[in-house]
């Protein structure tokens, strides 16, 4: 457990727009899961901590909510992606791209000082 | 974009805060249930199931919590209750209440009616086209930096100067009005006929005077200002081209003014005649006898001190033409706002100032007042200080 990494600040979001994005309607136990999973088992995810992102998400239009019935006969609210959601996916993803690109540049040049 | 619609959902969010928590809850049970359900399934007792799934979830509570503050505004609830917390204090007491209210209330009230003052006459421009190229154009003798121009010196200057686009000139006159109730005197002014055009205003009824209707030689005519049209007339729409008597003459009524039009050292005026030099009285024929101020348009990209060596010069050439009827030969040539608003700038800047000083002893005095309140408050703000972390 100790030696999970901590989701990162604003990441958060972005991960639950991309599972939405590829499995399409989803609640909230299975994104947390799902992003588990996705992570590799590298990330250790406080469940509680995706709530109040999910909410966020939906007052900025990114995802709507509606309430159905899981696989197992349990109540429980869908997320689903909106057109805003897809295109704050499209924004957020250049965005990271080039910021992890840049990084791995300084990180390069510390190793290599050529 | 998105964080205003954020916000705004937030803010709305604040007053449905039950139904949200409801709703939350049962999709937190649903979490938890499901969770559970994989736990047994993968060999957990429902003991260990549920504690394991309660430990991921980050604790209920917490979460309930965290959910809470995302979906309202905390800034804006905390404020609510504060302001409500207030206005609970300031019903309580009413002395100070009324206190406080009327010392704001006069401080403000004050400041503001010194601002409507100097904001009309310092800040707004003239109500003309263009009013920074328009000027005040008067002689000036020793005693007098105003003195009246003569309708002769006018004609001259008019041709000789190179600085106006256009000159024109006024004077106050009095008519005599023939009224259902009676004769009833009212004011007038007597223009040149470009006065208007200088000024860069157009009637709103009817049309401006012609060039040269205000020779002796023209028919009479007369422009109504607005509120005369509507108070005399009705604000009939057929009153162009009737004929009214002022002081028994008959004059065409040409056009009407538009409302917003104003003439500050003349804003009484009902009726707006031409010149007509020597028809009533023989002073507009003499050199000598001066009676009229002049409004003059500036060329493009003239300045006023030009024009005034200018006008200075015209106005030493007449007195050497006419040394009999020109002594002391001087203009004085101002922007047009100065003329209007004169002297009185200083004064109201200084009333703004008195004003502003009016509502800051206001503001200290109430401060001040809450001070002593707080004062004897402290009873109570130990008790609610107490009661917060659990003392009796």
């Amino acid at each position: 457990m100790g030696d999970k990494a901590d989701v990162w600040q604003g990441t958060l979001a972005l991960m639950v727009l991309k599972t939405l994005e590829s499995m399409g309607e989803l609640h909230g136990y299975g994104i947390a899961r799902r992003i588990e999973q996705t992570s590799g088992d590298v990330l250790s995810l406080n469940y509680g901590t995706l709530y109040p992102a999910l909410l966020k998400l939906e007052q900025e239009g990114a995802i709507v909510s509606e309430w159905g019935v899981s696989e197992n006969n349990r109540k429980a609210k869908f997320y689903k992606l909106t057109r805003v959601g897809r295109k704050q996916i499209e924004r957020e993803t250049t965005n990271w791209e080039q910021t992890t690109a840049i990084l791995a540049r300084f990180l390069r040049g510390t190793e290599d000082p050529a | 974009m998105k964080r205003l619609r954020a916000a705004l959902k937030r803010f709305a969010g604040m007053f449905s805060t039950g139904q949200r928590e409801k709703e939350f809850a049962s999709e937190l049970e649903g979490h938890l249930q499901m969770h559970i359900d994989d736990n047994v399934r993968a060999g957990m007792t429902a003991e260990e199931a549920r504690r394991d799934a309660l430990l991921k979830l980050g604790g209920a509570e917490q979460t309930r919590q965290a959910y809470r503050e995302r979906g309202t505004a905390p800034l804006f609830e905390t404020l609510w209750q504060d302001l409500r917390f207030a206005l609970r204090q300031l019903w309580k007491n009413p002395g100070f209440t009324v206190t406080a209210v009327l010392m704001l209330s006069l401080g403000m009230a004050a400041s503001v009616a010194i601002f409507a003052f100097v904001d009309a006459a310092l800040l707004k421009p003239l109500p003309y086209e263009d009013p920074r190229s328009l000027v005040d154009v008067t002689e000036s003798v020793a005693v007098l930096p105003h003195a009246n121009l003569s309708y002769p010196d006018y004609l001259d200057w008019k041709k000789m100067n190179h600085s106006f686009r256009s000159l024109d000139v006024y004077t106050g006159t009095g008519y005599l009005l023939d009224t259902p109730s009676g004769v009833e005197p009212a004011l007038g002014l007597r223009v040149t006929d470009g006065f208007f055009r200088t000024l860069g205003v157009v009637p709103l009824l009817g049309r401006d005077f012609y060039s040269g209707e205000d020779l002796l030689s023209a028919p009479r005519t007369v422009i109504l200002s607005y509120s005369t049209w509507q108070k005399r007339f009705g604000g009939r729409k057929d009153i162009v081209g009737q004929s009214i008597s002022l002081s028994g003459t008959p004059y065409t009524i040409a056009g009407v003014l538009p409302d917003s039009f104003e003439f500050a050292p003349r804003n009484t005026v009902e009726f707006w005649t031409t010149m007509h030099p020597g028809a009533s009285n023989s002073c507009d024929l003499r050199r000598s006898c001066h009676g009229l101020t002049g409004v003059a348009r500036l060329k493009d990209g003239g300045s006023i001190a030009a024009a005034l060596a200018d006008t200075k010069a015209i106005a030493q050439q007449l007195e050497r033409q006419y040394p009999d009827s020109n002594h002391g030969p001087g203009a004085t040539v101002e922007s047009l706002t100065d003329a209007f608003v004169g002297n009185i700038r200083p004064i109201l800047l200084l009333l703004l100032a008195g004003s502003g000083l009016l509502l800051l002893i206001a503001c200290v005095n109430v401060a001040s007042l809450l001070l002593v309140r707080s004062e004897s408050r402290r009873k109570e703000i130990g008790l609610r200080r107490g009661w917060l972390v659990g003392l009796p």
